[in-house]
């Protein structure tokens, strides 16, 4: 009886280790839900977004791809994306039933049917069609919960100021990927920075930053619709998955 | 001395306090998969925290992670007024629904020693069949406003059949608009021997991956917009039916199916009178149609090029071969469709895809070699 009370006990609390360190401040975890909340409260806002991305270029190695992203979200069913750079010269509307990607180089566009909130949209969309939304993690409900769900590490670095703005600096951390965010100390305490950090792709960089913050603009309902240019074409879009 | 039944208790005891560790081992793994948009988000119940055991992260763009689409969305529960339902979101006016929390989450203090490995052996797919649907293909046409600027174009349903080259697998086309469906062109035909031949020489660059596929040219890709080629008034594209033949049509038999030619056409016979088809792989006509075009396959080998047909000259005569990937036509035929595949649009033709190329200052189209993923390993 002593030994299987023994073994017992020893499975027990060898199942019970848990594998790694683990890091949270709550200060980091109060300014990130004071963000997701004032996110939460907006009906509707706009903003611009400058991304660089390393990408590893077949020719000429490792090279910085960058691109402009002018956002406006309407209440939680309208979208409109305009971006520039590297990426191409796109536009993305979405009015709550339908999305419509359109290539301004090849004057060509796509629709797909897409279901009637904001949310739900960019994961579809995303998951089937591989199309990349600007920053929308910070816009997604539970983005607390995700950070703290996903990182081993989340601590707040404290206050910083930059070119006479002060920021909260956190950064969020796991064997595969670091995330620094910076958020403006003020009231709104709205996104402004992330950097994310690719462990195990030699530091891979993807860098954003937020500008023109808009927040609960009047935003025209025609915004959102997609208006064909002249002599414009329509495709199919494969999707990813059957 | 000890009873049996005291053995039992003790046994049942220790069975219990084991299980209240394994527990949360069994609870599905998370990824914070979202954002950038990226699949479905399992969710832990609120009462417990569980990490995954392994580092899961990855992310392409401007998304946290989308690594696998291997997480089974649950619904948590909330703290709020608001839900995760999509009626609810819409209902309420905020961009997202407001912010959801766990219930659970303490957020004074966060203890580390509540975390367990969690298996990811209990991860399930995400089905996008519950997904509302984003399928276009049964779509009338889309009221977007004044659309008489609109270059459309009746299309022939190219889609599905079998890639017999890369999968298995269905691509049937979604987004398809204003299909004009009186133009079937896969009606009874054999299809097995429709597919595209790999290259000889190596391409230089690693291919372009979309949707467990890689997608692969010699040539850089440049966008030109597909206008099909006039052949001439003898020239019907895939679909096209014809009441009676010319007098000048003979009989092809390619693997006991019997299809008629005449000028650079094949039909099948069909309910009262005849549908033109893809040529059929393998067979041989004596005089090439009047239009053929000498194409260059690799260094020792030439094709002949008429209306998305290509020809080998056999002792018999000239063969109708499949499209060897590397291929470069200067004109497409009627019946082809601009796809956006990721990044870039390519004209489907039956089968084959086409990348838009511009080779020597022209506007020229080259055969994409498309193999599914996992063959290339």
């Amino acid at each position: 009886m002593k030994k299987v009370l023994l073994f017992f006990t020893g499975l027990a609390l060898y199942l019970s280790a848990p594998a790694q360190e683990l890091r949270v401040d709550t200060v980091a975890v109060m300014i990130i839900d004071r963000m997701a909340s004032v996110i939460g409260d907006l009906t509707s806002c706009s903003f611009t977004l400058n991304t660089s991305m390393d990408v590893n270029d077949p020719d000429f190695g490792q090279i910085k791809q960058t691109w402009t992203d002018e956002v406006y979200l309407g209440g939680p069913d309208k979208m409109y994306i305009k971006t520039q750079g590297d990426k191409g010269h796109r536009g993305f509307w979405y009015n709550g039933w339908q999305a419509i990607t359109y290539s301004f180089d090849e004057n060509n566009f796509a629709t797909i049917i897409a279901p009637d909130n904001l949310i739900d949209m960019i994961d579809t969309i995303n998951k089937n069609y591989g199309i990349e939304f600007p920053a929308a993690d910070f816009f997604y409900p539970t983005f607390t919960d995700d950070i703290l769900a996903n990182f081993d590490t989340v601590v707040f670095l404290g206050k910083k100021k930059v070119f006479g703005q002060e920021y909260f600096h956190i950064l969020s951390s796991n064997p595969v990927v670091s995330v620094q965010m910076w958020f403006s100390a003020d009231a709104f305490t709205l996104p402004q920075k992330f950097v994310i950090l690719y462990k195990k792709e030699g530091n891979r960089q993807y860098e954003a930053a937020f500008s023109n913050w808009q927040l609960n603009p009047a935003i025209p309902a025609s915004v959102f619709e997609f208006t064909p240019p002249p002599a414009t074409r329509e495709v199919s879009i494969l999707p990813r998955f059957k | 001395m000890i009873t049996r039944f005291r053995l039992f208790q003790v046994t049942t005891v220790l069975l219990l306090f084991a299980i209240a560790f394994l527990w949360p081992l069994i609870l599905d793994a998370q990824r914070f998969s979202h954002g950038g948009g990226g699949g479905g988000m399992s969710r832990p119940s609120p009462s417990s925290y569980s990490r995954p055991s392994s580092s899961s992260y990855s992310r392409s763009s401007s998304s946290y992670s989308r690594a696998s689409s291997t997480q089974s969305r649950q619904t948590p529960t909330q703290n709020r007024s608001v839900s995760a339902g999509t009626s609810d979101r819409t209902a309420n006016r905020s961009i997202n629904g407001g912010n959801q929390s766990s219930a659970s989450r303490n957020k004074a203090s966060v203890s580390t020693a509540d975390r367990k490995n969690i298996s990811s052996a209990d991860r399930t797919n995400v089905s996008t069949s519950d997904r509302t649907n984003v399928s276009t293909r049964d779509r009338n046409n889309v009221s977007t406003g004044d659309r008489t600027n609109v270059s459309t174009r009746d299309r022939n349903n190219v889609s599905t059949g079998d890639r017999t080259n890369v999968s298995t697998g269905d691509r049937t086309n979604v987004g398809n608009i204003n299909i004009d469906n009186s133009r079937d062109v896969n009606i009874n035909v054999d299809r097995d021997n429709y597919y595209v031949r790999r290259p000889v020489a190596p391409y230089p660059r690693p291919p372009y991956a979309y949707g467990g596929y890689h997608y692969n040219c010699f040539h850089p890709y440049y966008y030109h917009p597909y206008h099909p080629y006039y052949w001439g008034p003898v020239y019907h594209p895939w679909g096209f039916f014809v009441a009676a033949l010319a007098v000048t049509a003979i009989v092809v038999s390619v693997e006991q199916q019997q299809y008629y030619y005449d000028s650079g056409i094949y039909y099948i016979k069909s309910d009262g009178g005849y549908t033109v088809v893809e040529a059929p792989p393998g067979a041989t006509i004596q005089v090439l149609p009047e239009g053929s075009q000498s194409v260059v396959v690799n260094e020792t080998t030439n094709n002949y090029y008429y209306g998305g047909t290509y020809y080998e000259k056999t002792e018999d005569g000239y063969t109708v071969v499949p499209p060897t990937a590397g291929t470069v036509v200067e004109n497409l035929p009627e019946g082809g469709e601009e796809v956006r595949i990721g990044d870039v649009t390519y004209v489907k033709l039956g089968e084959t895809y086409y990348q838009p190329v511009k080779v020597d200052g022209k506007d020229m189209y080259e055969v994409v070699n498309v193999e599914p993923a996992e063959a290339e390993k």
